[in-house]
């Protein structure tokens, strides 16, 4: 006598396997979670690295010139500004008299980084253009901090008008976007050679 | 005639039901500890680099030994050696050590920075 499943038998075999399938489901769920996390993270650490390769770049190449940090803001919320005279405008292939020196801000606008390299510096009676130069470089940074080194301490503003010098070193905290919900800090160090090295009479 | 499994047959087909599934697990649990693995040492390079910045600053001062922890990183500890040779440059050799046994290592070579008259 051949003998069929009973609707007992069919149901329960039902509820085992949807239970397995949705166990196997989960697992590959969560690995493809951690996946798209571990992808963000490294896509946020990435534009971190630009950022302050950007800005090591522009500290190290800093000429005579004020340089300008101010803070306000809280420690979670800092607004920060920084903006300071350096060489970082080529001009090997460019036909006017142009110098290769700008005004270079860090700044924050719209809850990103913007970085603003002004030209025209060379004739004092051009004035600048709140535009000119102006680029988002940090898509994903809500705050920037800036702290300045000068003989063992570290402060929170710097003004070369009332120093009269430059900072050893400036320290650079970005708060970073990561994902929806996350937030991440990094934090470098950056040393500034001309003015550590150089004394102030012989730094032009 | 009604017929079973016998005991057998449902043994082996657990046995191999449970190896296919230890083998699934053990490659999903490799990648995740692979993934943790590779994010602690990216921080630990970064905390590395942290330090050795330290230095170049002038924050640490070049030929003192020392050890220490991190403030906003639980469980990343820090050692640092500088030593002079005979041309006068230090090699600085950081360590960062995290994870129990785990470690990275920088090592470079700093020249005094020269005093500001």
């Amino acid at each position: 006598m051949k003998r069929g499943f009973t609707l007992l038998e069919l149901l329960v075999a039902t509820v085992i396997f949807s239970l397995v399938l949705t166990a196997t489901y989960a697992l590959f769920d969560s690995a493809r979670t951690l996946s798209d996390r571990a992808e963000a993270r490294a896509a946020v650490l990435q534009e971190a690295r630009t950022v302050l390769d950007t800005l090591k770049g522009d500290l190290q190449g800093v000429s005579e010139g004020d340089f300008v940090g101010s803070c306000s803001g809280t420690d979670d919320a800092p607004d920060a500004r920084l903006e300071f005279t350096t060489v970082n405008h080529p001009t090997f292939r460019s036909t006017l008299p142009e110098s290769d020196r700008t005004k270079t801000s860090y700044f924050i606008s719209d809850m990103r980084l913007v970085r603003r390299k002004q030209t025209r510096m060379t004739a004092v009676n051009t004035s600048m253009q709140e535009s000119e130069g102006l680029e988002t470089i940090g898509p994903n940074v809500l705050y920037v901090k800036f702290r300045y080194y000068h003989e063992s301490l570290w402060m929170e503003s710097w003004d070369s008008r009332d120093f009269l010098e430059l900072p050893t070193a400036v320290e650079v905290t970005l708060y970073m976007r990561v994902g929806e919900e996350e937030r991440e800090k990094f934090t470098e160090k950056i040393y500034l050679p001309i003015a550590a090295e150089t004394p102030p009479d012989e730094r032009t | 005639m009604k017929r079973g499994f016998t005991l057998l047959e449902v043994l082996v087909a657990l046995v191999i039901v449970v190896a296919t599934g230890a083998v699934v697990a053990q490659g999903f649990f490799a990648g995740a500890q692979a993934s943790s693995n590779a994010e602690l040492e990216t921080t630990a390079a970064r905390l590395a680099e942290f330090k050795m910045a330290e230095i170049e600053i002038g924050e640490v001062a070049l030929g003192q030994s020392t050890t220490g922890t991190f403030e906003d990183h639980k469980g990343f500890q820090y050692e640092v050696t500088s030593e002079k040779d005979s041309t006068g440059l230090y090699t600085v050799q950081i360590t960062v050590w995290y994870a129990e046994e785990r470690s990275f290592t920088l090592h470079r070579l700093m020249r005094e920075r020269p005093k500001r008259p």
